[in-house]
């Protein structure tokens, strides 16, 4: 429970007053102000400052709420195994979008994750002593929801689509694939079950080096996890750190694999932080995110049809 | 009736904020310009420093941290419509604060809630470019593993820092930034215009803006209607000033003949009372 507040879903400091709604979190009858008055001071800075529903760090469970209440967020699970390479996609993603590149005819139009996206993507910027390196592995933590980032889109016809990525430790997954029931894998379960649509990594690298007969067993697994309930979501096979070749056997193999049963939505796409010829590599990053959209857009129900038509019912005939 | 006009100028520190100031003063009280002033306010304290320094051929000081003050001026246009218009002063570190602790004061807050129109300072010849994978390409495999264990603090990029702005001062005024935004009108204004990098005759602000800062400009374009943001660029004084060293021009032609603004269509004006024009009324 936090501190200044009896409500568990609530974090004054950070977020201001969630329950409530006050716009000073001191005027909320749920706010413990004791502290406060060791230190009188304190309080009066407090009282007067207000504090915003996001905190520009990647997203939980809870922090959700501000976003759900008002659209349907497209949550794109981003799934694979250790080192496969998720994490810089998505930090090369930020950066294209950084660099002024379009997804498809949408444009930016937001993110509750700014700090959490210039984190990832801070790792892969150059410093002033011309440091560059690639992303920190995600690491395993007690949390069971991975960090989420977040941006908006909206095209010109002013239609906002907010997307959420999951950035979760490929650990995850290598539990869930051997265990789906594992204490571990909550986390890949909870992508499971609540993304949009899918994105698996096959890390060209690994697929390429010694291990990797194992490597193409876990995006096998993974891909066949995945597959379970998967319905009409998309589900992108992306080749990661795709500038290392890789045997067109193996590649055919898993590419096969995943498509031993029918995938209503399926594309590969060959990615890499270099930009590869003519940028296709860079490219493809932004294509697999307007695939994703395209594909769900798609999907809208069909338009209902009156079988009683009349024409002179006012009420019918409103549309 | 009068028109009330309340301006919010944003802008971080040294982006020139106090010269604008005193020069859009200088010009308003001069009444050559587009706008006028009706009568001199009757407190003038905030722009004293400026004015002095500025005829002095000198450049300002900067406004103290804590400085937080309203000059209030009624001002009229060629029609001889009466608009009444709030010129806040304040340090940009505020700006700052905001930003990176996350917090608004109350002051800030009222000055939020109250305004009919934003000028967003933006120095671009101050901003590091960003070297990223994208626009530099990313070194061997093996550079990055010697590379690997420095570690340097995350510093939040400009883009980011401009877009969080943003979005914090719509989230306090309390717009929906989900369609064409137009209850509040926005004057994008790219300070030290003569400094920036590759700037020509023919250089138009809003481009500029798409190619220094490309993400920040598509936000604004998908957050604000078309008509209700106007991009332009400013060299409040013409050209750089010392805070040691008198500017003789300067002293003998006044400091009302030096300064343009640079309008969206690219074309210098020397009438600088026309950077209000795309926010009031």
């Amino acid at each position: 429970m936090n501190e200044k507040c009896s409500k568990e879903s609530c974090f004054p400091n950070e977020t201001g007053c969630n329950v409530e709604g006050h716009e000073y979190v001191t005027d909320c009858q749920f706010y413990n102000s004791k502290e406060d008055i060791e230190s009188q001071d304190e309080e009066i800075e407090e009282e007067h400052l207000l504090s915003f529903p996001w905190t520009g760090n990647t997203l939980g469970l809870l922090d959700l709420n501000f976003l759900t209440a008002s659209s349907h967020p497209i949550i794109i699970g981003v799934t694979g195994v250790a080192s496969a390479g998720k994490t810089t996609f998505l930090s090369t993603l930020y950066c294209l979008l950084r660099n002024g590149r379009n997804i498809g005819e949408y444009k930016f139009s937001g993110s509750l994750t700014l700090t959490g996206w210039e984190n990832i993507a801070w790792y892969l910027s150059w410093k002033e002593d011309n440091v560059i390196q690639y992303p920190p592995h995600t690491s395993r933590n007690a949390g069971r929801v991975p960090g989420l980032l977040h941006f908006s889109l909206t095209n010109s016809d002013g239609i906002k689509k907010d997307i959420i990525f999951t950035d979760a430790p490929g650990e995850w997954f290598d539990s869930w694939v051997y265990n789906k029931k594992d204490i571990n894998a909550e986390g890949a379960r909870w992508i499971h079950k609540s993304a949009d649509a899918f994105f698996l990594f096959a890390d060209s690298e690994m697929l390429s080096g010694n291990k990797r007969g194992i490597a193409r067993n876990q995006i096998k697994f993974v891909g066949d996890r995945l597959k379970e309930n998967l319905n009409d979501k998309p589900f992108g096979l992306i080749w990661s750190k795709a500038d290392e070749t890789i045997s067109a056997d193996i590649k055919n193999q898993i590419s096969t694999y995943i498509q031993n049963s029918p995938i209503e939505n399926y594309k590969e796409f060959e990615t890499s932080v270099r930009e590869g010829q003519k940028g296709i590599f860079h490219q493809n990053i932004l294509e697999s995110i307007e695939w994703v959209l395209e594909t769900i857009q798609n999907q809208k129900n069909t338009e209902l049809k009156v079988s009683v038509q009349k024409e002179n019912d006012l009420f019918l005939s409103k549309r | 009736m009068k028109s009330q006009n309340n301006i919010l100028i944003i802008g971080g520190p040294n982006v020139g904020k106090t010269h604008f100031g005193g020069q859009l003063y200088g010009r308003l009280i001069n009444k050559r310009g587009s706008y006028k002033i009706t009568s001199p306010p009757e407190n003038l304290i905030i722009f004293r420093e400026v004015l002095d320094s500025l005829s002095e051929g000198k450049s300002a000081g900067r406004t103290h941290v804590s400085s937080n003050e309203q000059l209030k001026l009624e001002i009229e246009d060629s029609k001889n419509n009466k608009i009444l218009f709030n010129f806040p002063d304040y340090a940009g570190e505020q700006i700052d604060k905001i930003v990176n602790e996350r917090k608004v004061n109350s002051i800030w807050k009222e000055n939020i809630d109250n305004s009919t129109g934003w000028m967003l300072f933006i120095r671009l010849d101050e901003l590091k470019p960003i070297e990223d994978l994208v626009n530099r390409g990313i070194p061997e495999q093996s550079v990055l593993e010697s590379r690997k264990n420095n570690e340097i603090n995350l510093a939040i990029s400009p883009t980011a820092f401009f877009i969080e702005l943003l979005q914090m001062l719509l989230h306090v005024k309390g717009i929906n930034s989900c369609k064409n935004n137009s209850d509040i009108k926005l004057t994008v204004v790219l300070s030290c215009w003569d400094n920036i990098d590759g700037i020509t005759e023919e250089s138009k602000p809003s481009k500029i803006l798409e190619e220094k800062l490309p993400l920040v400009k598509q936000f604004i374009d998908s957050i604000w209607a078309q008509d209700k943001v106007t991009f332009m660029g400013l060299s409040s004084t013409g050209k750089t000033l010392s805070n040691e060293n008198v500017d003789d021009e300067y002293i003998d032609k006044g400091p009302e003949n030096f300064g343009y603004i640079v309008n969206s269509n690219g074309v210098k004006e020397s009438d600088l009372t026309l950077s209000i024009s795309g926010i009031i009324g």
